[in-house]
């Protein structure tokens, strides 16, 4: 895991973005987790860099956390799976490391499932 | 310039006084500002605002359930997400309605605020079923059957337990 | 506070505990005031310790399963929120290396003198103006003050908590933080002819 000797040019805004392209995310739904750091992101003179609401990029950790919205169309471990991958292939272009994505599905929108009975 | 050796017992004590006198003031005059709803003296009325939404965001999701990593990496869904997706399933199947639907954990892999929860091994489905259904084990097994492969297929959770209660009948 | 009110906020505490968010938004109401002014104090700066505040009721909630007694929960918010800003300070420090920290907009000396956000409050501006002048005057004060010197006396002066409490807030034995207390008011009361 890299330490912080090199500016990270790994940016949640930029992920967020990533992340919300993906079919079958509603959005970025904040809960606790995100929402914890985010206020702790704020205190360092700004940094937004590294939290979202909805999205931490936890350096030290190695983790980025992700909290999302599902919109049901797609079974739910198939959209986790695909904002994971999408996560890591951004994360890998951008700065060469691995990090663990950690998805935390908030909601589920009651739409119909695809099959007919 | 004063010099602490030179001030006398007397000075000390007004000071001391004047001091007292202070620390009472500015609390009367924090406690009158903040009753008044001066933001000066408390959180402003967003902040206020954000840390309710975020309370109230927490209870509704309900704590987080583990659930078999996907090849990409671990995820958790909110007790809210689960239920909903169950609630979905049987709400799908004609002549049934559900009501609702709780979970047995395993043993949680995190410690310890409470607010995770392990693998889903058991859910109890309460539900309503149309009047006029004929067959209700057939009806109930469709619904079981229904919501194993939901729960399969959705979160990877193959070995799910799936009760099913029938305890109310509903005209539409 | 009255025993029919240290009864209302037992209830309220375990209402909270068993998931009724509007009971601990009651809590939260009735302690941010105080919340925000140990972390101002502590802190010095309004932003920083709205920031403190807001993440210490957050953690309360998310924690509130762990307090077992509802009427502790004065002294227990009050540990999240002091450790919180403890933890500020301790940021600052292993960051105040360059002169060029003094110039930070953010946390220069210009950020001491800003007034509430909005500068829109109650009845009076100017009176406003005066607290948020007085409360900074104060804050200065402390910050010349050992970190571990200051909370003791914020936790005592500023919040009222018994000794016993500050002991279990900070860690420390009695003696250390009433020595401490001491040092602090005897400074203060130094400085104080600065003021009105």
């Amino acid at each position: 895991m890299s330490t912080d000797l090199t500016p990270d040019p790994l940016d949640a805004a930029t992920l967020v973005d990533v992340v919300t392209a993906v079919p079958g995310v509603d959005g970025l739904e904040p809960g606790i987790a995100t929402t914890l750091r985010t206020l702790d992101a704020r205190l360092r003179r700004g940094d937004t860099s590294a939290a979202r609401y909805g999205l931490v990029i936890d350096r030290e950790a190695g983790r980025i956390v992700v909290e999302i919205a599902v919109n049901g169309a797609l079974p739910v471990r198939r959209v986790v799976e695909d904002v994971q991958r999408a996560v890591h292939r951004a994360v890998a272009d951008a700065a060469g490391v691995t990090s663990e994505v950690l998805v935390r599905v908030q909601s589920l929108a009651p739409a119909a499932p695809s099959d007919i009975r | 310039m004063h010099h602490p050796e030179q001030q006398g017992p007397d000075e000390d004590a007004a000071a001391t006084r004047r001091y007292l006198d202070l620390i009472r003031t500015v609390h009367t005059e924090w406690d009158e500002l903040e009753r008044a709803g001066d933001s000066s003296v408390q959180l402003s009325a967003g902040a206020l605002a954000t840390v309710k939404e975020s309370v109230r965001a927490d209870a509704r999701h309900g704590a987080h359930v583990h659930l078999p990593p996907t090849p990409a990496g671990p995820y958790t869904v909110s007790e809210l997400a689960l239920r909903t997706l169950v609630r979905r399933e049987i709400d799908a199947i004609p002549g049934a309605r559900a009501l609702r639907t709780t979970f047995e954990h395993d043993e949680t892999p995190d410690s310890a605020t409470g607010r995770s929860r392990g693998l889903p091994t058991r859910a109890l489905c309460r539900i309503s079923v149309r009047l006029g259904a004929e067959d209700l084990p057939g009806l109930a097994e469709q619904i079981r059957a229904a919501v194993r492969r939901a729960a399969a297929t959705e979160l990877g959770l193959d070995d799910l337990v799936v009760d099913i209660h029938i305890e109310d009948l509903h005209e539409h | 506070m009255t025993a029919e009110q240290a009864l209302d906020e037992h209830t309220l505490v375990l209402r909270a505990q068993d998931g009724e968010t509007a009971a601990f938004e009651q809590l939260v109401d009735r302690h941010q005031g105080r919340l925000f002014r140990i972390a101002f104090m502590v802190l010095g700066d309004r932003q920083e310790a709205e920031d403190v505040v807001q993440e210490s009721l957050v953690l309360a909630w998310r924690r509130l399963g762990l307090l077992e007694d509802p009427a502790a929960f004065r002294g227990w918010v009050a540990r999240i929120c002091s450790r919180g800003a403890t933890d500020v300070v301790r940021r600052r420090a292993r960051r105040a290396t360059a002169p060029a920290e003094a110039e930070d907009l953010d946390h220069g000396p210009e950020s001491l003198y800003r007034l509430s956000p909005g500068g829109a409050t109650a009845a009076d501006p100017a009176r406003s103006a005066l607290v948020n002048a007085q409360m900074q005057a104060l804050a200065r004060v402390l910050a010349e003050l050992d970190p571990d010197v200051r909370l003791c006396w914020v936790l005592r002066e500023i919040d009222g908590m018994s000794y016993r409490e500050i002991c279990r807030a900070v860690d420390a034995t009695e003696p250390t933080v009433r020595g401490r207390i001491s040092r602090a008011r005897a400074r203060i009361v130094h400085e104080m002819e600065e003021w009105r």
